[in-house]
């Protein structure tokens, strides 16, 4: 494995490998506004679906589990711990409401998706320390050492 | 002692002879990472979430990676592999999760792709959940920890490449040797699968 591998890199100087991180801050900003945008457009768009829960309807469903997914995926990248977190325990709820349309699940998904909103409009990155922790009680999401 | 269990202790290790030196030296990179050419590399990265595929492929363009190809599912992987032929197979572990795992037991078994010693790279914003331990038994070479940034992608592309363990195919695991330290400052590690010199078939 490793020879073969290693045989297809050469090294070059680190002045290059300074310019590309030098690069790559510049991207990363142009990046950070991206995912802003997409962030709040998902919580737009999750929010208007809770205005007018249908449960029953698998597109809302499915709709809704998207919206959860992508949050939970765009938050590891940029240090939001904490969408991971809660994007994946709502993606299982709402898995859940397949089986089961109980009002609690429906009220557990508010309380979702009032949680990934906060987290970004309070800027709680990592695993948000002392405030992280107390949502994720009020939640009751168990969270893994990271 | 059966001729399996004889098999499991002299399981086959490929490793790197000292006459066939790489072109670039093993190190531990704490401080400072190796720059690297990487221009003849190719990478498959499996994420579910098209911002990320991009954010990558953006990331890894200016790292000047040879060729990068992404898909959005293991399934969409297992059909690709083969086309792709990637040198280095990166998985967000945090949206495959179990798929995930099961697309790196498959490429250790050979299933799919044409070779089973792929250099492979999860991606998790947590180390301790069981599918990234899970991961590591199953034979990767590597998981890098979230947030995704920059240094930390291009150090998870190095340390793969300029990964020296064995690879180790024996009864229960593939994959790259587990003991991190081997080759280290002359710590050849505890050989548990080689008979001890008491033992038959030493």
């Amino acid at each position: 494995m490793s020879k073969a591998l290693r045989d297809k890199v050469r090294e070059i100087p680190q002045a290059q490998l300074r310019q590309m991180e030098a690069g790559a801050s510049i991207a990363m900003l142009e990046l950070s506004a991206s995912f802003r945008k997409h962030v709040n457009d998902s919580l737009r768009d999750m929010f208007t679906l809770m205005r007018d829960p249908q449960p029953e309807d698998e597109a809302w469903r499915a709709r809704l589990h998207e919206l959860a997914r992508g949050l939970q995926g765009m938050g590891g990248s940029f240090d939001y711990g904490l969408l991971i977190l809660i994007g994946e325990v709502m993606c299982q709820t709402v898995k859940d409401l397949e089986q089961s349309n109980q009002r609690a699940l429906q009220r557990r998904l508010a309380a979702y998706a009032v949680a990934l909103d906060a987290v970004i409009k309070v800027d709680l990155k990592g695993d948000g320390g002392a405030n992280g922790k107390a949502l994720l009680d009020v939640l009751k999401i168990e969270a893994p050492a990271s | 002692m059966s001729g399996k269990r004889a098999k499991t202790q002299q399981s086959e290790v490929r490793s790197t002879t000292a006459a066939a030196r790489p072109a670039v030296g093993r190190r531990m990179f704490a401080r400072e990472v190796p720059a690297l050419d990487l221009s003849r590399i190719s990478l498959l990265v499996v994420n579910d979430n098209d911002f990320l595929r991009s954010y990558m492929e953006r990331l890894f363009g200016i790292m000047r990676v040879g060729n990068v190809a992404t898909c959005a599912d293991p399934d969409a992987a297992r059909a690709q592999m083969a086309a792709a032929d990637p040198d280095i197979v990166m998985i967000d572990l945090d949206l495959a999760g179990r798929d995930g795992i099961d697309l790196v037991r498959q490429i250790r078994r050979g299933e799919i792709g044409p070779r089973n010693d792929i250099a492979i790279l999860v991606t998790s914003a947590f180390v301790d959940r069981d599918y990234v331990q899970a991961a590591r038994n199953n034979g990767i070479n590597w998981t890098l920890v979230k947030p995704l940034t920059f240094r930390r992608l291009y150090e998870g592309l190095a340390r793969v490449i300029l990964d020296e363990r064995p690879f180790v195919e024996a009864e229960g695991y593939t994959g790259p040797d587990r003991r991190l330290l081997v080759g280290i400052s002359g710590y050849d590690g505890f050989e548990r699968r080689k008979p001890k010199p008491s033992e038959p078939g030493a």
